[in-house]
């Protein structure tokens, strides 16, 4: 359905591509979703360093992960985000690993 | 592993073991107001002679002979007026024909049933088990009765003997009804001492009044009531055009009234197992006594009180059976002592019978609950082994009762002989049809009998009903059908429940469990009770573990998610949830529901849960964590746990210093 070269052509462009419904985004696709933050996942001192969170709209959600880090900026409960980057897995459930990330104004 | 030798010689175990935990208030409470508890092993049928049992059993029965004859004036006295005179004494031996009759029917029932249960075993017994909830219930509701009738009654002869109390009547009722209760959840053993003093007294005080009085009548000096007291009932007039069916309308009516003078026939077939050995023949003897007695009370009293013109007064005191007493002893110095003396012993023995009951009532209803036909509950020996909450049942609804008449023996008496006389019916014809069904040896006269006393009670049955049906009777004809369609709808449950939880239990035990095993900590925030509870999280070794926190405060969940990062916490992970709608349980709920999703998931939700020294220190917080348990305990493979952290405790010892000296 989606053009594999339209993909190509809009990464490394953040921005430019439409922000999707939560619900129609694909595994292994690039998208760019805009949503509340329901739930985060924070960890303590003694584990890996990562920061989760699970982003919904009215469609569906995923979550958004950023490894290495234990707290990003802005990433607070309830906070409207946009986020972009390809769609993966993180323990089963669809997530994007370190997106690009816009604060919406909430 | 070899285990290691203990260094020092072992111990023996304690006789009980140590729980070092003070028993809460209200169980202290308890045992301050209704004794120590007792063991189940205490639970003894004392065995009772002749005499005891006589005493135990009959107080109900002759207790009921201080109201009848009044009962059939009350209904005579307002329409043919003097006539009324004429007729109680035909109208009381008619009821005592009855009588005969049943406790013919009834030494045959306890010859053959002479195990506890009474109507409600042998109706079960020989149609099954519907027509038993049936016998049971109008049974019960008699109960019920017997407790109000006897103790308006009983203050009524107190306030015959002390007329300033008769505005309290219905606080002094209802303090009997919870002083017996009271006395029963203590577990007033049957013994027969409490017992045999009223019901002795009463019948000697109830033969002295007899033997003065037929005396009297012999001489021919017998006194005679003043025709004009005030608040004596109105006296009718015969022959105000009353026709022959109203009047035999009248009689009935009368004789309807009288019928409560046989309730309590039944106690003793309902306790044969009391008896000592030849039990039943025992039982036999003595109900034959109790029968005797009882006639010749209420003959004698009705003849009497015939004999003087003692018409009833509007208000229910002085009783008839007071008036009587009055006259016959007269005014002299021992006059008045066997004066009160009647109305000591009616008013103990009155109470007693209403003590009857409180035996009764919880026994028949356990017998029901056994069959699954009332609440569980009702099975259940209490802290002295009495039935705790069938008593408690049955002072609450005769106390309501009470009240709602006004102690008002006469408004009481129409709801008051349909049970009973129901009952009978069932368990006679039940015993009809025992003996058609055995053919044991004499069973055609057992037969004649069983079947003239079924149809004897059906008949004065359905007298009472029609007669005293707008007095009161449709409460009870209507009430019994309703109750029994409740009963049988709560045994349609419990059998459901039973038969659900019984299929194919043994293929669920050996059922292959869930595969992943998730274990939820919620924590409001981070503290001793929330670290104890993510340690008994790892005691559990689940495969996924982590915290939850609902946020309904976003600022203070991300100091706690601050908190969280900086601390080590077993390596932990803390989930904060959103919950914008405050509805903390909802939100718990949805967590947990999206843990199960994958159907192959048991979820453990640990509440940490502080234990409070004083109970008002629980007042201080709120009851989230019941909420969140109580809402998250209807989902399937969610398990909730509590993990107690104990709140005015000392530090907990270190690990490793062994065990208590």
């Amino acid at each position: 359905m989606t053009d594999p070269l339209a993909a190509v052509t809009t990464n490394g462009r953040p921005g430019s591509t439409p922000i999707v419904p939560i619900g129609t985004v694909a595994w292994r696709e690039h998208a760019r979703i805009r949503g509340r933050i329901r739930s985060m996942r924070v960890q303590p001192w003694a584990n890996v360093a990562s920061l989760e969170c699970v982003v919904v709209d009215e469609t569906g959600g995923l979550l958004l992960v950023f490894l290495g880090r234990r707290r990003v900026a802005g990433v607070e409960l309830g906070r409207q985000v946009v986020a972009e980057g390809m769609i993966g897995e993180h323990r089963g459930y669809l997530a994007m690993l370190n997106p690009e990330l816009e604060l919406a104004a909430s | 592993m070899r285990t290691m030798r203990p260094r020092t010689a072992p111990k023996p175990l304690r006789p009980a073991p140590e729980v070092e935990l003070p028993e809460k208030r209200g169980y202290r409470l308890k045992n301050r107001l209704l004794g120590p508890p007792l063991d189940t092993d205490q639970l003894e049928h004392e065995r009772l002679g002749k005499p005891t049992a006589l005493a135990v059993f009959a107080s109900d029965n002759l207790s009921s002979s201080a109201y009848a004859t009044e009962e059939i004036l009350r209904v005579l006295v307002p329409v043919v007026g003097v006539a009324a005179f004429s007729l109680v004494v035909p109208i009381t031996t008619a009821m005592l024909v009855v009588l005969g009759f049943l406790i013919l029917s009834y030494r045959e029932t306890i010859k053959e049933y002479p195990t506890a249960g009474g109507a409600y075993m042998v109706t079960r017994d020989n149609f099954g088990l519907l027509p038993a909830q049936v016998a049971g219930v109008a049974l019960l509701t008699d109960y019920v009765l017997t407790v109000s009738v006897s103790v308006a009654a009983g203050t009524a002869a107190l306030a015959s003997a002390a007329p300033a109390l008769v505005r309290y009547s219905v606080p002094i009722s209802v303090a009997f009804i919870f002083i017996i209760a009271f006395g029963n959840l203590k577990g007033v053993r049957e013994s027969g001492k409490i017992f045999a003093v009223p019901t002795y007294f009463f019948m000697a005080a109830m033969a002295a009044l007899l033997a003065l009085g037929l005396a009297q009548m012999i001489w021919g000096d017998l006194p005679r009531a003043a025709a004009h007291a005030k608040g004596l009932m109105k006296f009718g007039h015969p022959g105000d055009g009353l026709l022959l069916g109203a009047s035999l309308y009248l009689v009935l009516h009368a004789f309807a009234s009288g019928g409560a003078a046989v309730t309590g026939v039944e106690a003793i077939s309902n306790g044969v197992p009391a008896f000592r050995e030849p039990a039943w023949r025992n039982a036999r003897t003595t109900l034959v006594i109790m029968g005797s007695s009882l006639g010749a009370m209420f003959l004698g009293l009705s003849v009497l009180a015939a004999r003087m013109r003692v018409a009833p007064f509007e208000k229910g005191t002085p009783t008839v059976i007071s008036q009587v007493g009055k006259l016959a002893f007269g005014h002299g110095a021992t006059g008045t002592a066997l004066f009160y003396a009647l109305q000591v012993s009616t008013m103990l023995i009155l109470v007693l019978a209403a003590n009857t009951s409180f035996a009764d009532f919880p026994r028949l209803a356990s017998f029901h609950a056994g069959d699954n036909f009332m609440p569980r509950q009702l099975t259940k020996r209490g802290h002295r082994l009495v039935f705790s909450n069938g008593i408690i049942a049955l002072a609450v609804a005769a106390a309501v009762l009470v009240v709602a008449t006004g102690a008002k023996v006469d408004r009481l008496i129409p709801l008051y002989a349909i049970g009973v006389f129901t009952s009978f019916t069932m368990s006679q014809a039940g015993m009809a049809k025992h003996h058609v069904t055995r053919k044991e040896p004499g069973w055609r006269r057992g037969l004649f009998v069983n079947a003239t006393g079924a149809v004897l009670s059906l008949v004065v049955d359905a007298i009472i009903a029609v007669t005293k049906f707008r007095h009161g009777a449709w409460i009870v004809v209507v009430l019994v059908p309703i109750m029994v369609t409740l009963l049988v709808r709560l045994n349609r449950q419990y059998e459901a429940e039973a038969s659900e939880l019984e299929r194919d239990a043994e293929a669920a035990a050996t059922a292959p469990i869930l595969r992943r095993h998730v274990v939820l900590v919620f924590v409001a925030r981070l503290d001793r009770s929330a670290a104890r509870a993510i340690q008994y999280a790892r005691a559990l070794m689940p495969d996924e573990m982590r915290a939850v926190h609902i946020a309904v405060d976003r600022h203070a969940a991300e100091e706690l998610a601050e908190e969280w990062r900086r601390l080590g916490l077993s390596r932990v992970p803390l989930e904060l949830v959103d919950c914008p709608s405050r509805r903390v349980a909802r939100s718990a709920l949805e967590v947990v529901a999206a843990e199960l999703g994958d159907g192959n998931t048991e979820v453990s939700v640990l509440l940490p849960h502080r234990v409070y020294k004083r109970f008002w220190h629980r007042l201080l917080h709120d009851r989230t964590a019941d909420e969140i348990a109580k809402v998250i305990g209807r989902l399937e493979h969610a398990n909730v746990t509590t993990v107690p952290y104990h709140l005015g405790l000392p530090p907990p010892a270190p690990v490793g210093a062994g065990p208590r000296s």
